[in-house]
């Protein structure tokens, strides 16, 4: 064999190992820069792992799901379970709250009043829709007799017509049956306040020449004592005067809702307290 | 003579389940829904006597239901005693003609009564009142017709029982109707 005879192969095979790690070593040496051969497997690979990445990422978020549904759902409805009774407590707080303002208000009302005041809760009413009639917790045992004046801040209610020891039943003012001595705030006109229906009343034997226009608060008499004077009945919402009669009929709206009411006072004495604004507001 | 015990303790079960159901109407509905019209449960009861009852017993059983009534309510007992017996005296009327007894029939009677019910007020209150009735709240009564027909199935499966108790056969329909 001829000394310069070469394998060509085998020359090729020794380049190759020696020049191919210089290279390497070329390219490690200028890390910073890319090559731009390279470039395209980059971003290629990159999309590639991005791929793998985003699947195995879709995969494990479905199985966890899948693997916590039965977690999720048992907490699911504890929150559930949580969220009624929180719901549950917050509907009973506003209601306390509702029932602490509504209470506060009649205490301040009964401690600004010289009246002898019982404060009673309405637990019924009438059998037959068309009578209005309510049923309080307070009867004989607390001193409670019949014909006695019923009524909130916002005005009169009605007055007790049937008292068992525990319990009394107030005849509401709207109540066909009730009767109320009454006079109109402005013009101290007198007449007598009947019930209609469950929202009006009206105010009869008034004069024929008697001042009352619409808008006029009619207010108790004080009469006997029962109601305190001047205290607000209702408003006059329209006149009925006949062309021949002597008197003229008017229809009076409440001074408050009769049946929308949960507690009320029942005048055990009026004391004569007299409201009228003309004799010196409350006196 | 034999006292009749158990139709005397069907009488007397009937006048506390109506009084219990009145008070059930005019308390706890009154508690739990406040102004919404309430389902005229004593009704139910009167007109199951009407139906279910010969002349002279339905006659009995209005005089005591009317007892019974009277405390919830601010209508005089007699006017109350004339409405009941008005009411009675209407659905026997139907029943003498038109009777086929059960629940269904029931129900009609029910309707029958919820519907006249409003006119026969009408009619006592401008009989006896100073100050009758002006104009009745028809949407109360229609809301509370429904509400009563709805109620009168359970009503009436209850009082048939009673009857059963009471050894009354048939719900004691079999001594009412047309001859």
């Amino acid at each position: 064999m001829n000394f310069f005879t070469f394998d060509i192969r085998k020359v090729f095979l020794v380049i190759t190992l020696i020049v191919l790690p210089l290279i390497a070593i070329n390219m490690q040496r200028k890390s910073e820069e890319e090559l731009w051969f390279t470039r395209p497997f980059t971003v290629g690979g990159a999309a590639i792992q991005r791929g793998f990445a985003s699947f195995s990422s879709g995969v494990r978020g479905t199985t966890s799901l899948y693997l916590d549904l039965i977690g999720i759902k048992r907490q699911n409805m504890e929150l559930k379970t949580s969220l009624a009774e929180l719901k549950a407590q917050l509907g009973a707080m506003t209601e306390l709250k509702m029932e602490n303002e509504r209470l506060s208000q009649l205490l301040g009302f009964k401690q600004a009043s010289k009246m002898n005041l019982l404060a009673a809760r309405v637990i019924g009413r009438d059998l037959l829709h068309d009578h209005n009639t309510i049923v309080v917790d307070r009867g004989s045992v607390h001193g409670v007799q019949k014909n006695m004046a019923a009524l909130t801040i916002g005005g009169v209610v009605g007055y007790t017509f049937r008292v068992e020891p525990e319990s009394s039943r107030i005849l509401l003012l709207t109540d066909r049956y009730a009767v109320i001595d009454a006079i109109v705030q402005r013009s101290r006109a007198r007449g007598l306040v009947e019930g209609v229906k469950s929202s009006n009343a009206r105010l009869k034997y008034l004069k024929r020449s008697d001042d009352v226009r619409v808008g006029d608060l009619i207010v108790t008499s004080g009469m006997f004592n029962l109601f305190p004077k001047g205290f607000p009945i209702g408003t006059v919402t329209s006149i009925d005067k006949s062309r021949y009669g002597m008197t003229q009929e008017v229809e009076v709206k409440p001074a408050v809702e009769p049946l929308n009411l949960e507690e009320l006072f029942i005048v055990l004495n009026a004391n004569h307290q007299d409201l009228n604004p003309s004799t010196g507001a409350e006196d | 003579m034999k006292i009749p015990w158990y139709w005397l303790l069907s009488l007397f079960l009937m006048v506390f389940t109506c009084a219990l159901l009145s008070a059930m109407q005019t308390s706890l509905w009154f508690l739990v829904f406040g102004r919404f019209p309430a389902p005229m449960l004593w009704l139910v009861v009167l007109v199951y006597c009407s139906v279910t009852r010969p002349l002279w017993e339905a006659a009995m059983m209005a005089y005591l239901l009317t007892f019974a009534l009277a405390a919830f309510t601010a209508l005089p007992f007699e006017a109350l005693l004339i409405y009941s017996l008005l009411m009675m005296l209407v659905l026997i009327l139907i029943r003498e003609r038109v009777y086929w007894g059960g629940p269904t029939f029931f129900m009609l009677m029910v309707g029958v009564a919820t519907v006249s019910a409003p006119v026969l007020f009408w009619l006592t209150s401008r009989w006896f009142d100073k100050n009758p009735i002006f104009i009745p709240e028809i949407f109360d009564w229609l809301i509370s017709a429904l509400l009563t027909m709805l109620a009168s199935l359970p009503i009436y499966r209850l009082y048939s029982w009673y009857d059963r108790v009471a050894l009354l056969d048939a719900g004691s329909e079999g001594r009412v109707g047309p001859r």
